[in-house]
């Protein structure tokens, strides 16, 4: 790796690290770096400072709160992937990653942080209905994830600002993500997360997310309404796919066009609401 | 105890695989400078300017050689940059992050020019040219002619027109390219992450103009080439001309990046055609062109359009071609040979051509290959390539066999009726491998054990291990008798290197030779010490009751008490030798999205005597997944500027072990012998060859179990998109 020039600077706790991260604006946090240092050895940011929250040992928890989980910052991937507990989701997703060098090192707070358009974690935090916990110079807020996301790496955080933990306020009882990748574990041509409350073969609450498909990770507001209160069954699966399929809003790019990211979206909802409800 | 034959694990192994191996970048010298590249980023421009003096400026900064530099640094020939990435300065610093920083503040003035990418555009009236003495981006044609094409075309029952496009490939080894160079006022030393440190020893030499005597090459462990390392690059010459006038070592290592921009690209080969048969299946004549991608120079580009020319009627009996090599310039970096260099493509294009004949006469593909081919060899093809050994009749029937073809498809129709598509293609190919001279020498110890130092540069493929098996039943001595060494032009004068599946051929068979007139003299030697003839095994020599064991010879003859020769040479001169043999491929669709995934690669190959076959195996595991990857996962991409938009691993897909099939290989169990002392023909290319071929069929097969309908396809690499699309027509 040949970066430009930069400072280090180790954090010891959250509000050292906000410290330091308002005293510089062209500063950046580290955590598990698996998306700043490529960008670092590409030449594309040249930050004067990083600030490492590596470190920073409380952040790093899954611990369930209620009918729900927080989980701080900085735990990995490989963490998540371990998770045997509530929000089945969680390491569904995590083992879908990347490979397991990048599992071990990369956090979900780093990659919510980065908000890359085709990464995993976004999609599931907004199936989840998460609250981003965020703390500051001006002190500690929340925000829900669906306002978290802005467009490709831009999010609600502001100078001096780091996530600290993300918030599940309920676990649903029935979750699954799926991404349609060239590859196992390549960058998702589009990624599905569905996370359904249902009784009785009836759909009583849903939440779906799309990862990949656009410019930002999104809620799918229209495939939910398809199958809210619906009885679950395949001509409801296909309708939920057509709806997502029709309402993202896709791009084309050098993995897909915009045409195809749209079909697959559809069939990333239509396989993510089946896995989650078992059928 | 023979050794040839036998699976002996890789004597590399400890060294390679436990952190003994010593790649280009973990050399350190003392006062080492680092070299790195300013690179285009337009893919045509004229260079106005280049303006160093901030760079210069910079403490640390040693040197910086631009396009005023002349020779032999040679920037921007013509006062042009050809394609993006195209070095147009180079800067020597003494601290490898200070000179990233420098390689930032150069300036350069460019003109940006309009680029074409697209070597058909490029060939079209009006396309930008890119070498203006040349006047046309038709850097060469020559036409391949045999028997009367037109004719057999119009007498022919049937008759398709059609176009076959291989896409470029990104070679990808693990290690980077790499130099690095130091003079010490008497020889230029030249590490170099190469496949050829002879030929690289020479280029320098020549460049310089300094005797071959003056530079030594050594090529320490290399990560991998794929044919990538074949060419010497401008950039070993300048690093090695800046090395010889700093009086300073300078090292130069590409970041990941930078070698997607500079390293020789492979395939990237169209084939334009008419093809006519008969509605017995039978080919009766090809009239068309293969037209090479080049890149912005013609380093390589005619040669792999000529091998896929006159190997495209493979082991067939069609005998009416015309067919034209093309090159044509394009603003990409330069094509170069890619493992199988011009045989993949050639396979691929031909066995295309098999499969359509197949779907336009109703016939089993096999069937049609079967009264296409030509019996056996001896046999030279329309172009002139002499086979020189092998049943093709029989070995297609026995590659089917072996490979459980048929039961393969009855699999493939079962499991649809359970709801899985998949896919079942097979290829038939022959291929050309071994070429040119290999010097071996073979050297006795004080202890009787045997040095054997070889011109070939194997870099992974484990032929160190073959050629100590080959030498130790030449000598009848146990393998660890026998050192194996090279990769260093100060061991033996000369060599081509490894390329071309030739190495364990004609390096072993030079190895051979040497060991088999060493042990002539050693004989001799032991006549002189017992007093008369004597005859040899298992490492003694007798004669009636005497003995004297090879040891002593060679002990005696060290300490001057016997005369003989304790070192021996052998320059081997190699003919081509023609492997062949079936690949097929299955394959698993996914309807709903066009995603492929590789299930099993099963194969039969003749590649002559298999001296080891656990190598042997290695090489197929290796090679038929990049023949299988080139068809569902390489993708280079440009935009319509002429920029690459897939410049790294990011974007452009290699395949890892989570989409690796099961491999199943089989050998011949009584294969055809090439003409050389062992007997070998190669097996480092044949399974792309034949892989590549095989999948794009086994795609083919399951979007047809899926639809019902006969679709073709035309392009490799096939993308989930397009697969997708046909889907749903």
């Amino acid at each position: 790796m040949i970066p430009p020039q930069f400072e280090y600077y180790r954090a010891s706790s959250i509000d050292d690290a906000i410290k330091a991260l308002s005293e510089d604006p062209n500063a950046k946090a580290l955590a598990g770096g698996q998306s700043l240092i490529p960008l670092l050895k590409l030449r594309a940011l040249s930050p004067s400072k990083l600030i490492d929250i590596g470190r920073i040992r409380e952040l790093r928890y899954i611990r369930q709160a209620g009918r729900g989980l927080t989980i701080g910052a900085l735990t990995t991937h490989a963490d998540l992937e371990r998770w045997a507990g509530p929000c089945g989701v969680l390491p569904e997703a995590a083992r879908q990653i990347g490979d397991p060098q990048i599992r071990s090192m990369g956090t979900i707070g780093g990659s919510l942080a980065h908000a890359d358009p085709a990464a995993d974690w976004p999609a599931v935090v907004l199936a989840l209905g998460a609250m981003i916990k965020i703390a500051g110079p001006s002190g500690p807020r929340e925000v829900p994830a669906e306002e978290f996301f802005q467009g490709p790496y831009t999010t609600a955080l502001q100078q001096g600002e780091l996530i600290t933990e993300v918030l599940v306020p309920e676990c649903p009882p029935k979750s699954s993500y799926v991404k349609i990748a060239r590859a196992y574990n390549d960058f998702a041509i589009a990624g599905v997360a569905a996370a359904v409350w249902a009784e009785g073969g009836y759909i009583n609450e849903i939440r779906l997310a799309a990862t990949g498909v656009g410019l930002k990770p999104v809620r799918l507001k229209k495939a939910e309404e398809a199958a809210r209160g619906r009885k679950a069954g395949e001509d409801v699966l296909l309708e939920v796919a057509e709806a997502a399929s029709k309402e993202v809003d896709a791009i084309s790019d050098v993995r897909a066009s915009a045409e195809y990211r749209r079909a697959m979206a559809g069939v990333a909802a239509r396989r993510a609401l089946r896995r989650a409800l078992g059928l | 105890m023979k050794h040839v034959g036998r699976p002996i694990p890789r004597l590399e192994d400890y060294h390679l695989l436990y952190g003994g191996a010593r790649y280009l970048d973990d050399i350190e010298l003392p006062g080492q400078l680092y070299a790195g590249f300013v690179r285009s980023p337009y893919p045509h421009a004229r260079v106005k300017r280049v303006d160093a003096s901030e760079a210069l400026s910079m403490p640390g900064v040693v040197a910086v050689f631009t396009p005023q530099s002349g020779r032999p640094f040679d920037f921007a020939p013509g006062g042009k940059v050809r394609y993006q990435g195209e070095a147009v300065a180079m800067v020597v610093a003494a601290d490898r992050y200070l000179l990233y920083d420098a390689l930032e503040k150069v300036y350069v003035d460019y003109e940006p020019l309009p680029a074409v990418v697209d070597p058909i555009k490029a060939m079209e009236p009006g396309a930008p040219v890119i070498d203006e003495s040349l006047g046309t981006n038709i850097a060469k044609r020559e036409k391949y002619a045999s028997g009367d094409a037109e004719r057999a075309l119009s007498s022919s029952d049937r008759v398709v027109e059609e176009e076959l496009v291989i896409e470029r490939t990104v070679p990808a080894p693990m290690e980077p390219h790499g130099v690095l160079a130091a003079y010490d006022g008497r020889t230029l030393l030249v590490y170099d992450s190469t496949q050829k440190p002879h030929i690289v020893r020479r280029e320098i030499a020549k460049s310089l103009d300094v005797p071959l005597t003056a530079v030594r090459v050594v090529q320490p462990d290399v990560g991998g080439g794929f044919g990538s390392k074949i060419q010497v690059y401008p950039e070993e010459i300048r690093v090695a001309t800046a090395a010889m006038a700093l009086r300073r070592p300078v090292k130069w290592v590409a970041t990941r990046s930078e070698d997607f921009k500079m390293t020789t690209y492979g395939r990237g080969l169209i084939l334009r055609y008419k093809a006519g048969f008969t509605r017995d299946g039978v080919l009766k004549a090809i009239k068309g062109e293969v037209i090479a991608d080049a890149g912005a120079y013609d380093w390589f580009g005619f040669e792999l359009a000529s091998t896929a020319v006159t190997m495209l009627p493979a082991a067939y009996k069609v005998r009416d071609l015309d067919v034209d090599a093309v090159s044509v310039l394009t603003n990409k970096p330069p094509l170069g040979p890619y493992r199988g260099a011009g045989r993949p493509e050639a396979t691929f294009f031909i066995e295309r051509i098999m499969d359509l004949i197949a779907d336009e006469t109703g016939l089993d593909p096999v069937e049609v290959r079967r009264r296409n081919l030509v019996e056996a060899a001896p046999y030279e093809n329309p172009f002139g390539m002499s086979y020189d050994s092998g049943e093709y009749v029989a070995g297609l029937q026995r590659g089917i066999e072996a490979t459980g073809y048929y039961d393969l498809i009855r699999n493939a129709e079962s499991e649809r009726a359970r709801g899985r598509t998949l896919g079942v293609g097979m290829s038939f190919y022959i291929e050309i491998t071994t070429y040119g001279h290999e010097v071996a020498i073979v050297r006795a110890e004080r202890d009787g054990s045997f040095t054997v130092a070889v011109g070939i540069a194997p870099h992974g493929q484990g032929d160190a291990t073959g050629i100590a098996q080959l030498v130790a039943d030449e000598l009848q001595i146990p393998i660890d008798k026998v050192r194996v060494v090279w990769g260093d032009t100060d061991l033996v004068p000369d060599g081509l290197g490894t390329d071309g599946s030739r190495s364990l051929t004609a390096g072993g068979s030079a190895a051979v030779l040497a060991a088999r007139r060493l042990l002539d003299e050693l004989k001799k030697a032991a006549e002189a010490m017992v007093g008369g003839p004597v005859e040899y095994s298992n490492g003694t020599f007798r004669s009636g009751d005497k003995a004297v064991s090879i040891a002593e010879v060679v002990e005696a003859a060290y300490r001057g008490k016997v005369k003989a020769q304790l070192e021996a040479m052998e320059v081997y001169r190699a003919k081509a030798t023609y492997p062949y043999g079936v690949g097929v491929v299955v394959v698993e669709l996914d309807p709903e999205t066009g995603l492929v995934k590789p299930l099993l690669y099963r194969s039969y190959d003749d590649v002559g005597v298999v001296v080891n076959p656990l190598l042997a195996a290695g090489q197929i595991h290796g090679g038929a997944l990049q023949g299988i990857s080139q068809v569902l996962y390489e993708d280079v991409v440009y935009d319509q500027e002429g920029n690459l938009a897939t410049p790294n691993f990011a974007f452009y897909h290699i395949p890892k072990a989570t989409e690796a099939p099961r491999y199943e290989p089989h050998f011949a169990e009584a294969p055809h012998r090439s003409e050389h002392p062992t007997g070998t023909k190669g097996v480092g290319e044949a399974p792309t060859i034949a892989a590549a071929a095989a999948a794009i069929k086994a795609v083919e097969d399951a979007i047809r179990r899926a639809t019902g309908k006969k679709v073709r396809l035309r392009r490799s690499p096939v993308r989930p998109e397009e697969i997708y699309r046909l889907l749903r027509e």
